[in-house]
């Protein structure tokens, strides 16, 4: 649906007078219908990489093929033409003030040339989807940042979009509203087949939503692959240290002092997850698993997790249940070692 | 010392009908033009629409000049084109023409402002349904303004009667024109007076009825 072929973005800073080189050498595929997540800190060039694909943002090499257009060298009126089929939802929702929440999808359609009967009907359909049907005559100040959201939503699909690109959308959101959020952004690329291109600085959000990833580092794609690959076997450093937080586990350190035999720190990817790897290996060896902390979660439908297990049990029993542990899970470290 | 009362009211009444014909005649074409110019150098700032380095700054040049001459010196100067555009040199119809020089400049630098203030991400959102140009100012960009251009619309309104009565120094007409004749140069402190109370009480209506539409606009929205 987007293919992107070496494309470079850089920029004047005017301030500095110096040039930024915002995006460097991306290449990527996003599928049809597909939820395709980019990762990054503030100044990766993700955000500058998302406009290229409906030309907010003008490329300085490469092309951006976006469902067979070359999206560079298309004219003003095309690309007015193909910005029609492409939805655009942002961290600050971006309604016009001024209008109601009616009126702000109105303008998609009439932008469109929707006829005003249809456009009526359109948007309560729209806003019963989102489920603000009530909210219809309401200025957007008078809405709360998730409903707004809703709202952009509804906006950004208006025109029966074929791909919505969502540039942080929960960012502004609490926990809860994230997950309402991000929710209806996996029931729209169900229900319509829309290709979602959704960027973030949070890995969870990339968790909870996206089927492929690409993390991006300076303006540089560093790895990318389907989202399970990379969230549990990550190549690059950077990846890993933007992974870290999110699997890292601190135990209280009085526990950590009163504890004796050793912790490890076991991953879990895939299959072995479900397995009683745990109660199997303990009852083969005669010796204690206690779990002091750790949690398994399911990405794309498969579990990976990590846990903190104390091991009470003789020198020998200990060191055969480890070896079997490593046999059987992703990875096992030795977080303390017994006095 | 007072001369009598209808002959006073009626040299206060003719004052004041001139001093609202040019400030309202020269404010609805310095809307007009300031409001466009000042629309043209958003524009041309803005990479979303037709951002242009040289046309902004020549534009941004032209304002500065304008506003870098008090309305005083811009008046003598410009009054022989007056002759040019309305026919004469004299009167409130001469002094138009260069109140509405001065008020463009002043406006369109607020107008610039004011579209300037509107969220780039609204905006931004709104060019990248594929709208035209035209639509996204009609439709968007000047509703979103149109609380700051209400706001600049009173100062500048206020700011156009300060300037009108210096066209009494040029034999302009309107309530400068009587407070400079007669006040000043015939001692006549009754009309003096009643011309700041008119002053007063104009620019006090006009501030009063420009904060009351932005408070019944944000009241809605």
């Amino acid at each position: 649906m987007i293919t992107f072929n070496d494309v470079s973005v850089s920029f004047e800073d005017a301030g500095e007078a110096r040039t930024v080189d915002a995006v460097r050498h991306v290449s990527l595929h996003v599928p049809r219908g597909s939820v395709y997540g980019i990762v990054g800190g503030s100044g990766a060039g993700k955000s500058t990489l998302l406009r290229t694909i409906n030309g907010l943002q003008p490329v300085s090499s490469g092309d951006v093929v976006v469902d067979g257009q070359s999206v560079p060298s298309l004219g003003r009126g095309e690309l007015r033409e193909l910005r029609k089929e492409i939805g655009m939802i942002f961290q600050h929702f971006n309604l016009a003030e001024s209008r109601t929440v009616g009126d702000n999808i109105a303008f998609m359609l009439e932008a469109a040339g929707w006829e005003s009967s249809a456009i009526d009907k359109r948007i309560d359909e729209l806003l019963a989807y989102v489920n603000m049907s009530e909210k219809r005559g309401a200025y957007p100040g008078r809405l709360s940042g998730g409903q707004k959201q809703r709202v952009a939503i509804a906006r950004a699909l208006a025109n029966n979009t074929k791909i919505l690109l969502c540039d942080e959308p929960t960012s502004a959101l609490d926990a809860e509203t994230t997950a309402s959020v991000l929710e209806l952004l996996k029931k729209v690329n169900r229900d319509f087949g829309v290709t979602i291109v959704l960027i973030t600085h949070e890995m969870e959000v990339i968790k909870a939503i996206a089927d492929e990833v690409l993390v991006m580092n300076h303006g540089e794609a560093v790895e990318s692959g389907h989202v399970y690959d990379v969230l549990t076997s990550p190549k690059s450093e950077f990846t890993q240290k933007l992974l870290a937080h999110t699997q890292n586990y601190h135990i209280p350190d009085d526990v950590w002092q009163s504890i004796t035999g050793e912790i490890v720190r076991i991953s879990y990817h895939g299959g072995s997850a479900v397995e009683p790897v745990i109660t199997d290996t303990a009852t083969k060896y005669g010796i204690g698993m206690n779990i002091l902390h750790g949690r398994i979660e399911y990405i794309a439908s498969r579990p990976v997790g990590v846990l903190y297990v104390n091991m009470i049990g003789n020198g020998d029993a200990v060191e055969a249940a480890k070896a079997e542990l490593s046999a059987r899970t992703a990875k096992i470290e030795v977080i303390k070692h017994d006095r | 010392m007072t001369g009598n009362i209808s002959g006073f009211s009626a040299l206060i009444e003719k004052a004041m009908v001139q001093t609202c014909y040019m400030t309202a005649a020269s404010l609805v074409c310095s809307v007009v033009l300031g409001g466009a110019l000042g629309l043209m150098m958003y524009l041309t700032a803005e990479p979303l629409f037709y951002r242009n380095r040289a046309l902004n700054q020549l534009m941004s040049a032209v304002v500065n000049i304008i506003r870098s001459l008090p309305f005083l010196i811009l008046m003598i100067f410009v009054l022989p084109l007056s002759k040019f555009i309305v026919g004469t040199k004299i009167g409130p119809d001469a002094v138009i023409v260069p109140l509405t020089i001065w008020a463009t400049a002043f406006f369109a630098r607020l107008a610039e402002a004011s579209f300037a203030a509107v969220s780039h991400g609204v905006i931004e959102a709104y060019v990248a349904s594929g709208a035209s140009t035209l639509r996204v100012v009609v439709k968007i960009l000047l509703p979103e303004a149109r609380i700051a251009l209400l706001k600049n619309i009173t100062v500048t309104l206020i700011s156009v009667i300060g300037s009108s009565a210096m066209a009494g120094l040029v034999g302009g007409g309107g309530l400068g024109d009587l407070a400079y004749r007669y006040g000043y140069q015939q001692y006549r402190t009754d009309i003096m007076l009643a011309c700041v109370v008119i002053l007063i009480i104009m620019v006090q209506l006009i501030q009063l009825l420009g904060d009351g539409i932005v408070a019944r606009i944000k009241k809605k929205q």
